[in-house]
């Protein structure tokens, strides 16, 4: 196939023109303290993230997503978020944590910082893009180096039928991340505590990084692709989704604008595929899905080398279930989620590692009042042998003092890592301040 | 220059989508948007299409006064009504709201026939007599006064009937106990009224 074939540069040109366009069109308009989301609908976080907790959707969010952001008036599209925090690991001379140490270990500093262009271009099209820096993207003998590059990026046209008797919305993502275009928050591009770790990583649908430390995120950063998805909501009850992937080049570059082209390779189109029950009753609302993916990856360790040959990339096959229920009543706030994948990775005879297979569990429940006060508590499973069990558990309080600052303290304990005799030398105390401007 | 088939369509899309889309716009401050539009597209979301809202975190509209429903969107706007989610979910998005389309919308809902939530309690025989008789130990006056005897409503006073009995005592409290609704005589009628005279009263209403 030729989705994305296309190697001119004038689209990338003809992308950064019409973002110029845009966000020079709402100069003068109103500006508040807020994020651009809530200029746009003039309403509080709280209203479309389940009890203030970005980035979990609440109903009325998920109909803000799908509708494809464009709910409200077009306001200032520009918005910026930093977590600052602190962490403070077991035992972190402990050598055979090797990678799988958390990076951050000791003082106060900045984790992550993003820059957004969001909100809604015109009564049909709206977007969420998102530039991420990195404080811990690369290491070195004198410690980290940080990066900045695309992180998430979803543009979106939609457009809703809805009457008494019936109510269909449709749309298309034009996306760099499988499951990202996803509304509920166990979609592999969304279960997290707070967003944009350095480690978060979409694409485990693609390179199963999972077995990394799993919470918050898991997988490598800079993973980008150009997909193309198209999705259809039926009465709030049926929700299905195909997309197309492919490596971000050419015009699409932009969807990995600034991190390694090497690292971010596939083999022609791979599809990509979501179906979800959807229910909702007095102040409850459940959903149970599938979704899989099957890809064809390049190795990302030969830079390059390798690519196009059938022997340098690995054939991932991603299946999933994955189920959230939400109480959303005011003051309360309670969900539960959860998401199981079976992976398998069938990888060439030059490729940098073995064929594999992997089963990821993740749960998490968490409970909020008066969308100010919280905690929640998520465990994480990976069975396998000594090279590839992981398994483990976090505990986490919050605050909220306004709806754009949030505190926490979180507590991750591990009771299998990978090659790791004593997996509790890893367990992790980590504070953190998010905000959101 | 080779421009492949899914590239031009998106910026096919783009290109037709450049112009507002006014039979489904869910913009708020486009005064040529119909205010039935808005209660479908943007409204409904929350209180349903036909006005009968799934989570008791949001009232039923179907069958409400739209004399009362313009009056507390006005009071959004001026920050006269300043309970929490009032000014937090409601204030902003219908800032811009024309007078016509405000009206256009409290009709539309006005029209639609209010359907009844399966009860969990039955019907509250305390919850009625305060309906209908009031407290006269108190001073409580009968809601039915204002409200009229089938709890439907008069003009500035709301419908009553089939709300959701969890939004009915959130209210009630709103009243008793903030200022967040000031200016009516609710504040006076609820400050004499206990928790479970409340709560009594909401599950009466909400099964009519």
């Amino acid at each position: 196939m030729t989705f994305f074939n296309v190697t001119k540069p004038i689209y990338g040109r003809l992308f950064t023109w019409l973002a110029v366009v845009w966000v020079t069109s709402w100069v003068g308009t109103s500006v508040h303290a807020l994020p651009a989301f809530a200029r746009q609908t003039g309403q509080n976080c709280l209203a479309c993230h389940a009890g203030g907790q970005y980035p979990e959707l609440t109903p009325y969010g998920r109909i803000f997503k799908l509708t494809g952001y464009t709910i409200g008036e077009r306001a200032t599209p520009v918005s910026a978020m930093a977590v600052i925090g602190a962490s403070k690991v077991a035992n972190s001379e402990d050598s055979a944590l090797g990678l799988n140490t958390p990076v951050k270990n000791g003082g106060v500093r900045l984790e992550t910082a993003s820059l957004f262009l969001a909100g809604k271009v015109t009564d049909n099209i709206g977007a969420f893009t998102q530039v991420t820096y990195d404080r811990y993207s690369a290491s070195s003998s004198g410690g980290y180096t940080g990066h900045a590059g695309a992180d998430g990026m979803d543009i979106r046209y939609a457009d809703q039928y809805v009457d008494q008797d019936s109510d269909v919305i449709y749309g298309v993502s034009l996306n760099n991340r499988p499951s990202i275009v996803d509304p509920w928050n166990t979609a592999w591009a969304w279960m997290q505590y707070v967003p944009s770790s350095p480690n978060i990583g979409a694409n485990q649908y693609i390179d199963g990084g999972a077995n990394g430390p799993p919470y918050p995120g898991s997988g490598t950063s800079g993973n980008n692709f150009a997909g193309i998805n198209g999705y259809l909501f039926v009465n709030r009850t049926l929700y299905a989704e195909l997309g197309l992937y492919r490596t971000a080049n050419g015009g699409l570059r932009f969807l990995n604008a600034n991190n390694p082209v090497n690292d971010s390779i596939l083999r022609g189109t791979n599809p990509y595929w979501r179906l979800a029950y959807n229910k909702e009753w007095g102040a409850n609302s459940w959903m149970i899905g599938l979704s899989g993916m099957t890809s064809h990856q390049y190795d990302t360790s030969n830079n390059g080398i390798g690519v196009g040959d059938p022997t340098y990339y690995q054939i991932a096959k991603v299946r999933g279930i994955d189920s959230q229920y939400q109480y959303l009543l005011d003051p309360h706030t309670f969900t539960a989620q959860f998401t199981y994948q079976h992976q398998s990775y069938d990888n060439g005879v030059n490729y940098s590692t073995p064929s594999t297979n992997m089963n990821v569990l993740r749960a998490k429940a968490s409970y909020v009042y008066q969308a100010k006060y919280g905690g929640s508590y998520s465990f994480f499973n990976v069975p396998g042998g000594v090279d590839t069990a992981t398994s483990g558990n976090t505990s986490e309080v919050f605050y909220m003092p306004i709806q754009y600052v949030r505190l926490g303290l979180q507590y991750t304990t591990f009771s299998k890592l990978p090659n790791v005799d004593t997996p509790s030398h890893a367990n992790t105390l980590r504070f953190y301040v998010w905000t959101a401007f | 220059m080779r421009i492949t088939l899914p590239v031009m369509s998106i910026l096919t899309l783009m290109l037709v989508a450049a112009c507002s889309n006014i039979e489904r716009s869910r913009t708020f401050g486009n005064p040529e948007v119909n205010g039935k539009t808005i209660a479908q597209q943007v409204c409904s979301v929350c209180h349903g299409a036909d006005g009968n809202a799934t989570s008791p975190e949001y009232p039923k509209l179907a069958g409400q006064q739209p004399q009362y429903l313009v009056t507390q969107v006005r009071n959004f706007n001026h920050h006269t009504r300043t309970d929490r989610l009032a000014q937090e979910v409601m204030a902003g998005m219908s800032r811009d709201l024309t007078d016509d389309q405000l009206s256009e919308i409290a009709v539309y809902f006005y029209r639609q026939p209010l359907v009844k939530g399966i009860s969990s309690t039955p019907l509250s025989e305390e919850g009625q007599n305060i309906y209908r008789n009031g407290i006269p130990a108190k001073s409580v006056l009968a809601c039915i006064a204002c409200h009229g005897p089938t709890a439907e409503g008069i003009g500035p006073f709301p419908r009553l009937a089939g709300q959701h009995a969890s939004y009915l005592v959130k209210q009630l409290m709103v009243f008793r106990d903030t200022h967040g609704r000031p200016d009516t005589p609710m504040t006076e009628v609820s400050k004499q009224l206990t928790n479970a005279e409340i709560q009594a009263l909401a599950d009466y209403l909400s099964n009519l």
